[in-house]
């Protein structure tokens, strides 16, 4: 190598070196390495609903293998099993750049950690369960992958059941009472390359790429509202209610109307027994009420079916799918359900209504106690007007009516027409 | 001892000869400092009021509203057009209010039930107005005086339930007499510093009678309010 060579050699180093150091990006870009500073956002989307971009995503009793029919939510919710019901979990990430593999991760409970290899890794040849479970892979150098995963595959645990369970454990649906603290974990994990799918390799190690959405399931109903009240009316039917006392938070309240006249649906009375509280429940999934040892509500009426008219609806029963009538409300309004369409009910007749609370996860409580309103007449201080022969109290007569716009215009020139006037004398 | 002394004499001496400089005045005159004349625009006039109000004079308002008389809110924007010398200003003004009116509605058989039946009411009005403060300007008494006369237009709703049962316009005269209280009177250095930092002339507290005598939802009542000149 001659002198000249070595200097030009120190030449390009000296001008690459400095350049190298200011983006150091440029000189990671074409392999990733564990240093690698990308980021990424999480989407977690239940169906067509997106359920929420932080940790806590809500899972309902039928994604739980529950059936959301059954007044007590008995029954198959804590047995092993396929649920046939159930939704279908989006995860969607955005991250800076792409990444050659990404991979969704299920760990149960609070020891199941995914992030961990050791958690990721068969322990053995003889042992082909590891601590968490492998629920996909996208493997298309992707800045944007997108996960679609089954609930039942979530909650019911169907990716472990092609493996073995050499530790017995004689259940993996653990669905039921965790409210409040997350049960279920998914992990995104972004990996360096295809080659390391499925074995427990080290992930990339960019902390703010691996991502998890943990689920808290609501397996018991939430408490139905209380002290409910109704308000006859020709135009409108009111039901006033109060909130219930609830340990999970609430996101909006339903009020059912049933004239009898509007759908299927008054179900079938189906005797429950509340009276032996929580002992009565077999450890299945229970009504918040009665697993705090019976009804704590105001009614003592039990479930006896109210009947106004036509119309029926159960007391603490199950919300019917399909009414004259169904008014949601936000949770954060006042606890006032208005029903303005009252097409189907003529004025004279009664409608049975009752109100349920629904959770984050869409678990609706059991009916409130439930009230007969009424559609009477009603006369405004117009009718009055005119039942007291005072014709319209002077407000249709000679009414500008026909003119008002033109009434109104008018003035609005007037008061134009004296700012123009202002004007000019200031100028003058 | 003895620089002590001297000290302190020449202190002393330092003292009176200080307040030796000061003399009472020989005259009022030579103490008169007259006020400093600020020109200062005043073209404009705004108030805000409110009072009861019970619209019409039918006997199905009392039935269905009973004691309600409502709060009438309103506001009104003057603007001078002539400075009257030694008198006033001659202003117009517009300005608008609103008052609202619930009660639960009657059943067939005449007793309350739960739906509620309701009166709104926005008055539009547009006047002339003559505001005299000759007092306050000259003498120390800080109350001035307005003549208010004009039309008003009051948009009315009627619903029961929250279905309408009507609305439209009712126009009619509109009159008032105003007695304000001007609030200068208790800082006027204030209300001179509030002039020329903010052009704000004069604030007072007002009163006024006045009448709406559109048929159907016009009163003659009072209303009370603030306001101000700038």
């Amino acid at each position: 190598m001659t002198e000249r060579t070595m200097r030009g050699l120190l030449r390009s180093a000296a001008i690459c070196v400095p350049l190298l150091a200011l983006f150091p990006s440029l000189a990671w870009a074409q392999q990733p390495q564990q240093s690698q500073a990308i980021s990424a956002d999480l989407v977690v989307k239940r169906g067509a609903d997106r359920v929420t971009n932080g940790t806590i995503v809500y899972a309902n009793v039928a994604d739980c293998g529950g059936d959301p029919e059954d007044p007590d939510y008995r029954g198959t919710a804590t047995t092993q099993g396929t649920a046939s019901v159930g939704s279908i979990y989006e995860f969607s990430v955005t991250y800076t750049s792409n990444v050659p593999v990404v991979e969704a991760w299920l760990g149960v409970g609070e020891n199941e950690d995914c992030s961990t290899v050791a958690n990721r890794t068969i322990p053995s040849a003889n042992v082909t369960q590891r601590v968490c479970t492998p629920l996909g892979v996208i493997s298309s150098n992707t800045r944007e992958p997108v996960f679609k995963i089954p609930a039942r595959q979530i909650f019911n645990q169907e990716g472990r059941a092609a493996e073995t369970f050499p530790d017995g454990r004689p259940s993996w649906f653990q669905c039921d009472d965790v409210s409040g603290s997350p049960r279920y974990t998914v992990y995104i994990l972004a990996l360096p390359s295809a080659t390391q799918m499925n074995t427990g390799e080290p992930v990339m190690q960019i902390a703010r790429a691996n991502l998890r959405a943990s689920f808290s399931p609501f397996t018991r109903r939430p408490e139905a509202p209380t002290d409910v009240s109704g308000v006859n009316g020709e135009n409108r039917l009111e039901v006033n209610f109060k909130a219930p006392a609830s340990s999970v938070p609430l996101t909006e309240f339903r009020a059912y109307f049933d004239n009898g006249t509007g759908g299927s649906v008054t179900p079938t009375p189906t005797p429950t027994d509340d009276a032996g509280g929580a002992g009565s429940l077999d450890g299945g999934l229970m009504d918040a009420s009665t697993a705090s040892g019976g009804d704590s509500g105001a009614s003592t009426g039990g479930d006896t079916p109210l009947a106004c008219g036509s119309g029926r609806l159960e007391n603490h029963g199950v919300p019917p799918e399909n009414q004259t009538g169904i008014v949601r409300t936000s949770a954060s309004d006042s606890k006032t359900a208005v029903l303005t369409d009252l097409t189907n009910i003529p004025v004279g007749t009664s409608v049975a209504a009752a109100a349920v609370s629904i959770d984050p996860a869409g678990n609706e409580s059991r009916l409130s106690d439930a009230i007969c309103i009424d559609r009477v007449i009603t006369n405004g201080f117009l009718d009055e007007c005119k039942a007291a022969g005072e014709g319209d109290c002077g407000l249709h007569s000679c009414s500008l009516d026909p003119t008002s716009k033109g009434s109104l215009l008018s003035a609005a020139l007037f008061m134009l027409a004296l700012a123009a006037l202002i004007r000019r004398r200031g100028h003058a | 001892m003895r620089v002590a002394l001297g000290v302190l004499f020449a202190v002393s001496a330092l003292c009176f000869a200080s307040s030796a400089a000061a003399r009472a005045p020989d005259s009022f005159d030579e103490d008169y400092h007259p006020p400093v004349v600020v020109e200062s625009d005043q073209w404009f006039a705004f108030e805000l009021r409110t009072g009861p109000y019970r619209p019409g004079t039918s006997e199905s308002f009392q039935r269905v509203y009973t004691d309600d008389r409502g709060w009438m809110l309103n506001v009104e924007l003057d603007i001078t057009v002539y400075h009257v010398p030694y008198v006033g200003q001659l202003n117009i003004a517009g300005g608008f209010g609103w008052a609202n009116f619930k009660a639960k509605a009657f059943g067939e058989s005449g007793t309350r039930e739960g739906e509620e039946t309701e009166m709104t009411l926005f008055p539009l009005h547009a006047l002339g107005v003559l505001r005299v403060d000759a007092l306050a300007r000259n003498t120390v008494v800080p109350i001035t005086f307005a003549g208010k006369l004009g039309y008003e237009w009051t948009r009315y709703k009627l619903e029961t339930g929250g279905v309408s049962d009507g609305s439209g316009f009712r126009p009619g005269l509109r009159w008032g007499a105003q007695a304000a209280f001007e609030l200068d009177f208790f800082d006027r250095g204030t209300a001179r510093r509030l002039d020329e930092d903010w052009g704000v002339n004069h604030n007072f507290v007002l009163f006024e009678y006045y009448g709406s005598e559109a048929s159907g939802t016009g009163d003659r009542t009072y209303t009370i309010g603030v306001g101000t000149q700038f």
